[in-house]
C-alpha cells in the first residue's frame, strides 16, 4: 500500500510505475492488429449449416396503391380533395402527407366561382401529385437504405459466422488432439474435473507449461492430464491471424471419467 | 479311556485260536459280533489310523461261514451311500427305508460303531463344500436318531469335494459325489 | 490521500480488465480420453558382464501385467542411457513415451550389489524418482519388484503390490503342495507336502505364518506354521471338522469353523490355541469367516436362510446381518483392505464367478468372464483380486482388477492350483 514515505517522488515514482505495468499488461492481452480489415462483429449468431434465406425485407405495402388516389379523383370532379387524403394518411404511417389546403368553394359568381374551383383543384391536384411524387421518392431511398443496410448485417453475420464456425472446429480438433493422450484410469473412480490454462505459439506449440487452475484430488491424474496436453504439441491452429488470435489463450476443461 | 490297542493283538490272537477250534460256534452271528466288539471299541480315528490287519481277521473268518448281513448283497445293510441334490442335504424319500435300517441295526448291535463320511461334487466353494458334506452327514445321523440310534454310536465326519469318486466335470460324476457315506468301525 | 485513492481506482480498473479478458478465452471441452495406458520406456541396465538377468525384464514384466501401462520397445534405440545425463529427451518423445526408466547394477564390497534407478519424465523433462539399493546378488528379483512399486506409485498414484507374495496349493498328481510365490507367481517356495488334501491357507498380518487345513490325519485340522523357521503347530483339533481359519487384523486371535459332530459353526480362538468362544448360533451352515480391517465385524457365508449368502456378525457377539441380496448363490466373502469393497462368487446359470460389491452403496458387478472360480483374495493395495479358476480341467491363478478393466493369468505352475491367498505388504 501508499504510505508517507521520506521520498517525496516515491508516490509519483510508483504511479508511473503502475501506469506502465497496466500499459504493458493491456499490450499483452490486446493484440496490435497490422491489417486493416473489417473489424470482426462479434454478433450472438446461431451456427447454420447452410446460410440462412436473406431475409424478406419488408416492403411497404402502400406502393401500388399511390397511383390510384391519384388517378381517381381526375374523372371525378366532385369528390372533394380530402378523400386521397384520408388513404394517403392510412397508408404510409411515416411520411405524414402534409394536410392539403381546405378548398372551399366561394358562393358569390357561381361562373367565376366554377372557373376559380376549377383552377384550384387543378392547383391542389398538381401539387399532390408533387407530393405523393416526392413522397414515392423518399420511400424509395428508405427502402433502399433499409435493403442496404440488411444487406450489409447480413454479409457480417456470414463472416462472423463462418469464422464462428472456423474457430469451433478448431477447437474440435484441438480437443480430439489432446483427448488421444488422456489416460482416464489414473483419475480414480469418480467424477473430476480438471481446468487448465495454455497459451498457444502460432506454431501450434504451448508458450509455458500449462497451468493448472482447478485440479482433481487426485495427483497422478493432474500429471496425466498435463502430459497429455504437453503431448499433444503442436495443436492444430488454422492458418488466418484473426482466427489464431482468437485460438491464442485456451481455457481446457477435462472430464476424464465421463 | 482305557488303551485298547493293547488289547487288539492278543484278542484276535485268541479268536484266532476260537476260529481253530469251535467252529460249529461260530455260526451264531450274535457270537461274531462279541467277538468283534474289543477291537471295534477303541475311536474309530485310531482304527482307521492302525494297520487293522487283526481285528479284520475275524469278519473275514466269519464271512466263510455265516454271511455278514453289513456286506451281504441281499440285504439293505451293505448299501451305504445315500445321494443327495445340488446344494441339498435332506435325506430323499428313496434312501430313507436304507437309514433306517442302518439304525435299526445300531440299536440292535450296541456294540456298534459307524461314520456318516459326507463328500459334495466340486462345485463352488472348498471351506462350503466342507460344510455341506458335513451337513449332509448330520442329516443322516438325525435321521438314525429317529429310529432309535444314539450320538454315541455315530460319528460323523466330511471331505467336502476333497475324496470324490470320480473327477469328470459331468452331471453323472457330480451326482455321484453329492453323497453321505455309511462306514462302520472296523472297515 | 489522493494518491492513495487514485492508485486503488488504478488498481481496481486493472483487475477489472484482467478479469474481462481473462473471460474472454475460449474453453475447449475434453471429455474422456482415449488412452488405455502410460506409454513407458525401460532401458536395459548396465551391469557387470558376468551377470545374465536384467531387472529391467522383471520390471517390465510387472509393469506390463497391471495392464496400466504399455512397454515400448527399447532395443532399436542407439542410445541406449544409464545416467540422467546421458538421456536425449527429444528421442524417446518421438518414440511418444511419457515416462523412461534407466538404471546401473554396480558391484559393491563383499560380494554384494549396488542397484540404482531414475524414472524420468520425458513430456516434462525432469526426474521424478530415484533410488539405490545395497542388496546381495540373491535379492535381485525383489530389488525388481521393489522398483516396479516406486514407478508405479509414482504414476498412477497407487501403492504398488509387486513386492508381495502370494500362497496357494497345487495337486500334483497324488500330492497335495503348499506353497509361497512372488506375487508374479515366480520363485515358488514348499511350505508343506502331502498325499492328503491342503485347503485354505490363510497369512498373519505380520507375513511371517501361515494357518492352514490338512487332511493328513484323515480329518480336517488346522495347523500354524512359521514361514521362517518351517515349524508348526495343531492349532485346533476339535471332535468334527476344524477348518477355516482367518487371522484378526491384529494377529491375535483367529476365527475357526467347528462343527463338533453337528454343522458347521463359526468359533473365535486366540492364536496360541487357548480361549475358544463360540460366534454364531445357527442351526444351518455358517463357515468362511474374515475379519473386517478394524476388527469389529465377521462376514461369512451362511444357508441360514435356505441359500447361501453372505453374513456379517460383530466379533463381540450378537446377531448376524445379512449382506448380499441378489443372487441364490453368494459364498467365499473378502474384504478389501479399506473396508469398502466386499468380493465373493455368485453362481449365477451354473457359472461360478467372482462377484464384487460396494457395501456402502450394495451395488454389484461380476468381474470375471470364466466360468469356475474359487477363493478371491484381495491384494493389500485393494485393487487387483486374485482368484483360482479352472481351464481345460486345470485349475489356474488369475487376478482382475477392481474396477473390472485388467484381467490377468498368473504364470502357469506346473499342477492343478487352487486355494490362493494374497500376502500383505513386505516391510
Amino acid at each position: 500500500m501508499i504510505r508517507r514515505h521520506e521520498n517525496p517522488l516515491a508516490l509519483k515514482a510508483a504511479a508511473l510505475s503502475l501506469l506502465v505495468h497496466v500499459l504493458f499488461f493491456l499490450l499483452l492481452f490486446v493484440s496490435f492488429n497490422w491489417k486493416s480489415a473489417q473489424p470482426m462483429q462479434v454478433a450472438e449468431v446461431e451456427l447454420w449449416d447452410a446460410l440462412p434465406a436473406p431475409p424478406v425485407v419488408a416492403r411497404p405495402e402502400p406502393k401500388p396503391e399511390p397511383p390510384k388516389p391519384v388517378i381517381r379523383p381526375k374523372p371525378e370532379p366532385p369528390p372533394p380533395p380530402p378523400e386521397p387524403k384520408a388513404e394517403i394518411a392510412v397508408e404510409r404511417p411515416k411520411p405524414k402527407p402534409p394536410a392539403p389546403p381546405r378548398v372551399e368553394q366561394p358562393r358569390p359568381d357561381p361562373r367565376q366561382q366554377a372557373a376559380e374551383e376549377d383552377r384550384k383543384r387543378r392547383e391542389e391536384q398538381e401539387r399532390l401529385q408533387r407530393q405523393l411524387a416526392a413522397q414515392e421518392r423518399e420511400l424509395l431511398e428508405e427502402r433502399q437504405r433499409r435493403e442496404a443496410q440488411q444487406l450489409a448485417q447480413t454479409r457480417a453475420a456470414q463472416s462472423a459466422a463462418q469464422a464462428q464456425g472456423a474457430i469451433h472446429e478448431y477447437l474440435g480438433q484441438i480437443a480430439g488432439k489432446i483427448r488421444q493422450y488422456v489416460n482416464p484410469h489414473v483419475c480414480g473412480e469418480n467424477r473430476p474435473t480438471l481446468v487448465f490454462r495454455i497459451a498457444l505459439m502460432p506454431t501450434g506449440e504451448l508458450l509455458a507449461p500449462p497451468r493448472l487452475e482447478k485440479g482433481s484430488d487426485i495427483a497422478a491424474c493432474d500429471a496425466a492430464v498435463e502430459r497429455a496436453i504437453l503431448q499433444a504439441q503442436p495443436l492444430p491452429l488454422p492458418s488466418d491471424p484473426d482466427l489464431i488470435a482468437r485460438l491464442r489463450d485456451l481455457r481446457l476443461e477435462f472430464r476424464p471419467n465421463e | 479311556m482305557m488303551n485298547y490297542q493293547r488289547l487288539v493283538l492278543p484278542v484276535a490272537l485268541a479268536s484266532l485260536l476260537a476260529a481253530c477250534s469251535a467252529k460249529p460256534v461260530k455260526e451264531e452271528p450274535v457270537a461274531a459280533v462279541v467277538d468283534r466288539s474289543p477291537a471295534a471299541q477303541p475311536a474309530p480315528k485310531s482304527a482307521e489310523k492302525a494297520p487293522a490287519a487283526a481285528p479284520t481277521t475275524a469278519p473275514a473268518t466269519e464271512a466263510a461261514t455265516k454271511v455278514n448281513p453289513l456286506t451281504d448283497p441281499n440285504n439293505i445293510l451293505s448299501k451305504r451311500s445315500v445321494y443327495f441334490d445340488f446344494d441339498r442335504y435332506e435325506v430323499k424319500p428313496e434312501y430313507r427305508a436304507m437309514v433306517e435300517a442302518h439304525a435299526r441295526y445300531l440299536v440292535a448291535t450296541p456294540a456298534a460303531r459307524l461314520t456318516v463320511q459326507g463328500h459334495a461334487d466340486e462345485r463352488g466353494s472348498r471351506e462350503y463344500n466342507l460344510a455341506l458334506g458335513q451337513r449332509r452327514a448330520v442329516s443322516v445321523k438325525n435321521l438314525m436318531n429317529v429310529h432309535g440310534a444314539s450320538d454315541n454310536q455315530i460319528e460323523t465326519v466330511s471331505f467336502g469335494e476333497e475324496k470324490p469318486r470320480c473327477t469328470a466335470q459331468t452331471e453323472a460324476c457330480w451326482a455321484e459325489n453329492r453323497r453321505a457315506d455309511i462306514v462302520y468301525a472296523g472297515e | 490521500m489522493q494518491m492513495q485513492k487514485f492508485v486503488k481506482t488504478l488498481a481496481a480498473f486493472f483487475l477489472l480488465t484482467l478479469a474481462q479478458l481473462a473471460q474472454a478465452a475460449l474453453t475447449v471441452e475434453i471429455v474422456g480420453g482415449a488412452a488405455q495406458q502410460i506409454p513407458i520406456a525401460i532401458v536395459p541396465f548396465s551391469q557387470p558382464a558376468a551377470r545374465t538377468d536384467n531387472p529391467a525384464a522383471v520390471i517390465a514384466a510387472d509393469l506390463q501385467r497391471s495392464g496400466l501401462f504399455r512397454i515400448l520397445e527399447t532395443r532399436g534405440m542407439l542410445n541406449q542411457p544409464h545416467d540422467p545425463a546421458g538421456v536425449n529427451f527429444a528421442e524417446w518423445a518421438a518414440l511418444q513415451a511419457q515416462a523412461l526408466v534407466i538404471g546401473k547394477v554396480e558391484p559393491a564390497a563383499g560380494g554384494r550389489l549396488k542397484v540404482s534407478f531414475r524414472l524420468l519424465d520425458v513430456v516434462k523433462q525432469t526426474t521424478l524418482a530415484g533410488l539405490e539399493y545395497d542388496i546381495a546378488p540373491i535379492q535381485m528379483r525383489s530389488t525388481a519388484h521393489k522398483i516396479a512399486d516406486v514407478i508405479y506409485e509414482k504414476l498412477t498414484g497407487e501403492r504398488g503390490v509387486f513386492a508381495t507374495r502370494i500362497t496357494y496349493v497345487s495337486k500334483e498328481r497324488d500330492r497335495y503342495v503348499l506353497r509361497v510365490a512372488d506375487s508374479d507367481g515366480a520363485n515358488p517356495q514348499t511350505v508343506l507336502s502331502s498325499r492328503e488334501p491342503i485347503i485354505s491357507p490363510a497369512w498373519s498380518p505380520d507375513g511371517l505364518s501361515l494357518a492352514y487345513v490338512s487332511f493328513e490325519n484323515k480329518k480336517p485340522i488346522i495347523y500354524v506354521q512359521s514361514l521362517t523357521s518351517g515349524q508348526r503347530r495343531m492349532l485346533a483339533n476339535f471332535k468334527g471338522n476344524n477348518s477355516a481359519p482367518a487371522w484378526s487384523p491384529d494377529g491375535s486371535r483367529l476365527a475357526i469353523v467347528l462343527t463338533h459332530g453337528e454343522n458347521s459353526q463359526i468359533y473365535l480362538i486366540n492364536a496360541d490355541g487357548s480361549g475358544l468362544k463360540r460366534l454364531t448360533h445357527s442351526r444351518a451352515i455358517d463357515t468362511e469367516p474374515v475379519w473386517s480391517p478394524d476388527g469389529q465385524w465377521i462376514y461369512f457365508t451362511s444357508d441360514r436362510g435356505s441359500s447361501p449368502q453372505i453374513y456379517r456378525v460383530a466379533t463381540r457377539g450378537g446377531d448376524a446381518q445379512r449382506v448380499t441380496f441378489e443372487g441364490s448363490y453368494n459364498v467365499s466373502p473378502d474384504l478389501s483392505p479399506d473396508g469398502r469393497l466386499l468380493s465373493y462368487i455368485r453362481r449365477e446359470e451354473g457359472r461360478f464367478r467372482v462377484a464384487l460389491q460396494d457395501l456402502a452403496s450394495g451395488q454389484v458387478r461380476i468381474l470375471s468372464d470364466y466360468a469356475a472360480d474359487e477363493s478371491p483374495s484381495f491384494a493389500p493395495n485393494g485393487r487387483l483380486i486374485l482368484f483360482a479358476t479352472s481351464l481345460a480341467h486345470k485349475g489356474v491363478l488369475a487376478a482382475v482388477s477392481a474396477d473390472g478393466r485388467t484381467q490377468q493369468r498368473l504364470s502357469d505352475a506346473d499342477g492343478d492350483v487352487r486355494e490362493p491367498a494374497w500376502g500383505p505388504w513386505i516391510h
